[in-house]
């Protein structure tokens, strides 16, 4: 069984919203594995993975399914997202900054989970020390009595980082963690991520709007396009070999550092708003290979070799 | 299109006198906050038309260089000319600030906080028309504003709007054509594309190229990003701890960097084949080098 399976979830905005923010996705996490979930902005990607702590848009409608282990998210009761949130599934954001209280000391941050949990004192600093070490934190013990505007944003994302794994979960998600970082600390904080998840065997959701940093370091990769999932396949293939007309047009879009690398191509037009409903596949607008009737016909996402796509014309060999 | 609007210029003939061929020369920039040297002795040249990429970390220099080059702040020492004329002190009246502002422009990197939210776009490219006054008539002024929006592939239903009914990519398209209005030779574009959507991003950089190649604008690159870099330069410096540590044609510096951070630097951005284990490798030689 899976460690994290979300079937047909939809989430539906109460008003001013024409499409719903998610449309019937479905994806799966099992223990181990590192999935990308790669798209613009717009396309839910944040949604789909907030939804898994349980954390929904106001007065939203809600239909499908998130199961962690056995329990659905969206049927649980206070105490029962408190215990999920605390035990099973951790999540790092995208602005370490915005993710601690700049008031309380590190250690306070770090501990305060394990305090809550019934942890003694001791025993929960002696843990934090051990995770700010983990996470590449020289002088873990003077880090704990400081605090967080005394840290670089890079050196902050590893204390949430290191937070994220006090309750030793069995999912991780991971929502744009290094996108606010510099290059060189991107390269580190993700080598931090994946050497954890790999040590301590924790599932990872990997959100990102970067195909490259998705093709680094994840196994699948799904690909999302308003609210709906396009194309789902292992990182290699989606790479080599997309089938879905806007996967191969992001990937086309992304300038490249290899020397004889293309100049990026663009998509024209742009994504799809909240407020418009195309009929047919939404991408439709900005495809060069649709024809009348993926204006009218809206595509399902079909299995195919290895992976699966969502696209009327994928048989066709367009892309080839 | 393109050529209409050359020969509108020079026909009003209030476009600086020398169009063409004027560089861009930073020569031992230095500014210091406190003990802290943010830019150490940094010099750069931007032929005319040119593009040239300044890459590097928070903490490089990169916006304190700029922000003297484009005169929000004033150099310790160093020079800073267009064609000549410097530009490193402060301007004595507004003709002076007037007329340096006009030649170099500059685009921000987020177009959600760098636009007025309570003026529609055809008026925020109307004001800088009029504070450079190049055209004295509204009708002049707003046959210009059409033509700027259409360079910058934006029609009616933009010109009217407020910036909150725009996409970033929109938004980002005002920004240049605003920059464009000025008449500038120069501009400085600060991580100009980094906050958009990457399909958005391919476009807006097309946009750039093509304004480049129809309107000889020098561009000063601003990027922590090497592959947009490799792509819209033809020159590049990389700045460390406010030094420049690399220098050369972008080609040859992105295929064959000379100095370990220029090399972390590539090592770093992910893609298919990332490698932790190289780049803890890269980092360790950068350590070696700044350490003795």
């Amino acid at each position: 069984m899976a460690l994290l399976e979300i079937d047909n979830l939809s989430i539906a905005l109460a008003k001013g919203a024409a499409r719903p923010i998610l449309d019937e996705i479905s994806l799966t996490v099992e223990a181990g594995e590192v999935v990308g979930l790669v798209g613009e902005s717009g396309s839910g990607k944040s949604v789909a993975c907030r939804t898994v702590l349980g954390l929904t848009p106001e007065h939203a409608k809600t239909g499908g399914e998130v199961r962690v282990g056995d329990n659905d998210v969206l049927s649980m009761d206070r105490a029962a997202l408190k215990q999920l949130r605390a035990k099973q599934v951790a999540m790092v954001f995208q602005d370490p900054r915005a993710s601690v209280n700049p008031m309380r000391r590190v250690g306070d941050f770090l501990t305060e989970g394990m305090r809550a949990a019934g942890v003694s004192k001791e025993k929960a600093y002696a843990r934090a020390e051990e995770l700010l070490t983990e996470v590449g934190i020289r002088d873990p013990k003077g880090a704990l009595k400081r605090f967080p505007h005394q840290f670089s944003g890079g050196m902050l994302q590893r204390v949430v980082i290191a937070a994220a794994l006090t309750g030793d979960p069995s999912l991780l998600l991971a929502d744009e963690p290094t996108t606010a970082l510099d290059v060189t600390t991107q390269a580190e904080v993700i080598g931090i991520l994946r050497r954890l998840q790999a040590e301590h065997g924790t599932g990872m959701l990997f959100v990102t709007h970067d195909l490259e940093l998705a093709a680094a370091i994840c196994h699948r990769v799904y690909v999302m396009y308003a609210g709906r999932i396009v194309e789902t396949r292992t990182a290699e293939q989606l790479f080599a070999a997309p089938r879905h007309p806007y996967t191969a047009g992001l990937l086309a879009s992304t300038p490249s550092l290899e020397e004889d690398a293309e100049p990026p191509r663009p998509i024209p037009g742009r994504p799809v708003s909240l407020a418009e409903n195309p009929p047919g596949c939404a991408f439709a607008a900005r495809c060069a290979f649709a024809e009348d009737r993926c204006r009218v016909e809206t595509p399902v996402l079909k299995a195919d070799d290895g992976g699966a796509v969502a696209c009327l014309r994928a048989d066709e060999g367009i892309l080839a | 299109m393109k050529a209409e609007s050359k020969t509108e210029a020079a026909a009003i003939g209030t476009e600086p006198a020398a169009v063409a061929g004027e560089t861009l020369e930073v020569r031992g920039l230095c500014r210091s906050f406190g003990d802290h040297k943010a830019v150490d002795d940094v010099s750069f040249t931007l032929p005319p038309g040119g593009s040239l990429g300044i890459v590097g970390e928070s903490g490089s220099g990169k916006t304190t260089t700029i922000r003297m080059v484009v005169g929000l702040d004033t150099p310790d020492a160093g020079s800073i000319a267009l064609g000549g004329r410097e530009r490193g002190r402060k301007p004595r009246g507004r003709a002076e600030r007037l007329a340096r502002a006009r030649e170099i422009q500059m685009v921000f990197q987020d177009p959600y906080l760098s636009l007025d939210p309570r003026i529609t776009v055809r008026d925020c490219i109307d004001e800088v028309l009029r504070l450079h006054g190049d055209h004295a008539d509204k009708a002049g002024r707003d046959a210009r504003v059409e033509e700027l929006l259409d360079q910058v592939g934006l029609g009616e239903r933009e010109a009217g709007a407020l910036p909150k009914r725009l996409s970033g990519g929109q938004r980002q398209r005002v920004a240049i054509a605003r920059a464009l209005a000025a008449g500038p030779r120069v501009l400085i574009l600060d991580e100009a594309v980094a906050a958009l959507d990457v399909s958005i991003q391919a476009q807006i950089l097309d946009l750039l190229g093509r304004i480049r190649r129809e309107q000889g604008i020098g561009y000063l690159f601003v990027s922590h990003d090497l592959a947009v870099v490799r792509h819209i330069t033809d020159d590049v410096v990389v700045l460390r701890n406010g030094r420049v540590v690399e220098e050369g044609r972008t080609t040859d510096v992105l295929s064959r960097p000379q100095h370990p951070y220029t090399r972390l630097l590539i090592d770093s951005v992910p893609g298919p084949g990332w490698d932790p284990d190289r780049i803890a490798e890269s980092r360790r030689a950068l350590a070696a080098v700044e350490g003795g």
